[in-house]
């Protein structure tokens, strides 16, 4: 594990290492890999630009920041929703890098979804075993994703580890913007820290699948100090769309 | 809640159809295939009359067609407890003899089966639904008959009371033009000259009015006789049978007590589904809109992606 001291010069550095190889040469202890490109995710434009349209009512003109994005219960679609929020923020909003930061340790999806291995990550680098491995891709290149990795110690201390060295606010030196795939929020408390470091949360629910009740726990979670907005997924309503717009 | 309700109603839209179509269908097949009844049914042929002479029933003075009154009259009157007692001693030679309860029931059951409709300006049908149908045919037959005994009585009642009425009168009104007459008379009797007399004057128009009253009231009698005359001989121009009962051969009309049952079924189902869409989306807590998430408290809502969110 690394030391908590140096923990948050140690990721800036590694940062520094992984986006910039050659002005990071010089750095202690990083080796350079073989270049990695991860691959744009296969989502439906329509999808990408429902989100793309949330994204826009919930940051409005912010031009930077850390969108969370979070969910009550598992299989709400969040992680499909980080991907198209970090993929629609590459494609138009970002003048510099979109970082995509998957911190499900328990079940990472976004490797998957971006087609690149799953480990090394940032549970391995939290936990001393390797260098922080960042994957780029996308439109210009953009589009940065820091694998969840493989973690053999406790996933509290790694949350812990991210909050309390804030971590988050060394991602956003190094990015203009961070989106972060939280596990969900109902029953892992120990991400409770991380949502009161970012600047927004996407609570993410499904249609027909996401209860009220669990909405209203995860608003007490949340609080009311950062803006908090809501998309629906999977929305298999069948009314027709005339209706839908007398409505 | 109508996003709700029509979420709820849109998602199980097939199986929705299904219920409302499959149990009205199943209801009506049931009692399609448990219904032995047969229809009988007569056809009257009602007109009016030349001569109408003021009857009771007062059946022609209005604009009604000759059918409709006729038709009118007799659902009245099958109504009645009377009417029916008077049919069904007719049928049954032993009615007079059963139980309250089952003279009771026997009425209900007649007046419960049968209809009186009209088909045009001069037809009416009676129908009578019955498992027996060579009773049905006796029914039928029995109510025709006891609906003209039944009328020519109450026009006769009418005509024979009123006539008793306008008789008194008549006596009176006789006695008082001849005593009238007789004062005229009298006074002309004891005084010479009458010719500007006033009160000879008064008396004599006194005379008159009371002789116009009584020749009035003599032509209402006249009249009078003449109706308690019509009644009898007229009673069979008003209507006369088309059609003998008979059994009407099957057919699947709103009437027909399968599709009654099975039109009770659609309402009872349609009622159902209303109140499983009402609780559904009452009580669901599942989200069904961007918009719920309102109830939820503090969440901007930022609309709503669609299902396939991956290329295949």
């Amino acid at each position: 594990m690394i030391d908590g001291s140096t923990a948050a010069a140690g990721l800036l550095d590694a940062l520094t290492g992984a986006i910039d190889p050659s002005a990071s040469q010089q750095l202690q202890g990083f080796r350079r890999r073989p270049t990695e490109s991860l691959t744009v995710p296969p989502l439906e434009h329509e999808f990408v630009e429902r989100c793309r349209l949330a994204l826009a009512k919930l940051v409005t003109l912010e031009d930077e920041g850390t969108i969370a994005v979070c969910s009550a219960r598992r299989g709400e679609g969040r992680s499909t929703v980080a991907a198209a929020i970090a993929l629609a923020l590459s494609k138009s909003r970002a003048d510099g890098r979109v970082l995509l930061l998957d911190l499900d340790f328990g079940r990472a999806r976004q490797a998957e979804l971006l087609s690149v291995a799953p480990s090394p990550g940032l549970a391995d680098y939290l936990e001393g075993r390797e260098r922080l491995r960042l994957v780029a891709g996308g439109p210009n290149r953009q589009l940065w994703h820091v694998p969840a990795g493989t973690h053999l110690g406790d996933r509290l201390r790694l949350y812990h580890q991210l909050s309390s060295d804030e971590m988050l606010r060394v991602f956003r030196q190094r990015f203009q913007w961070v989106v972060i795939d939280l596990p969900p929020v109902l029953g892992h408390p120990e991400t409770t820290p991380l949502l009161h470091q970012v600047d927004w949360h996407l609570v993410v629910g499904r249609h027909r699948r996401t209860t009220l009740a669990d909405l209203r726990e995860v608003a007490e979670i949340l609080g009311e100090d950062r803006p908090s907005g809501f998309l629906l997924t999977s929305d298999s309503t069948r009314i027709p769309g005339w209706i839908r717009r007398l409505l | 809640m109508l996003y709700r309700a029509l979420d709820v109603i849109f998602q199980h839209m097939i199986r929705l159809i299904a219920v409302v179509v499959i149990v009205p269908l199943a209801v009506g097949a049931i009692g399609f295939a448990f219904d032995h009844a047969a229809t009988v049914e007569a056809r009257i042929w009602a007109d009016k009359p030349l001569f109408t002479p003021t009857f009771a029933t007062d059946r022609f003075d209005s604009f009604d067609s000759p059918a409709q009154i006729e038709a009118g009259i007799l659902t009245e009157l099958v109504n009645t407890s009377g009417f029916a007692s008077e049919v069904l001693t007719r049928v049954d030679k032993d009615y007079p003899y059963w139980s309250a309860e089952h003279q009771l029931s026997a009425e209900a059951d007649l007046q419960r089966n049968i209809v009186v409709t009209t088909e045009g300006t001069h037809l009416f049908t009676i129908t009578y639904r019955t498992t027996n149908p060579a009773r049905g045919s006796a029914v039928l037959t029995a109510v025709i008959a006891a609906f003209g005994r039944e009328v020519q009585a109450i026009d006769t009642h009418q005509v024979s009371v009123t006539q008793t009425a306008i008789q008194s009168q008549l006596e009176s009104a006789q006695q008082e033009m001849n005593d009238a007459v007789r004062q005229a008379q009298v006074y002309l009797a004891q005084h010479k000259s009458v010719a500007n007399d006033p009160d000879y004057q008064a008396l004599i128009g006194q005379a008159q009015s009371k002789t116009d009253h009584y020749l009035s009231l003599q032509a209402q009698v006249d009249e009078i006789k003449g109706s308690q005359t019509a009644v009898s001989v007229l009673q069979s121009s008003f209507f006369h049978i088309v059609d003998q009962p008979f059994v009407v051969p099957f057919q699947l009309d709103q009437h027909a007590p399968a599709v009654k049952l099975a039109i009770y079924a659609l309402v009872g189902t349609v009622a159902l589904v209303a109140l499983f869409v009402y609780v559904t989306c009452r009580r669901d807590p599942r989200i069904r809109s961007v918009q719920d998430v309102r109830r939820a408290g503090r969440f901007k809502p930022l609309g709503s992606a669609p299902v396939k969110a991956q290329t295949q």
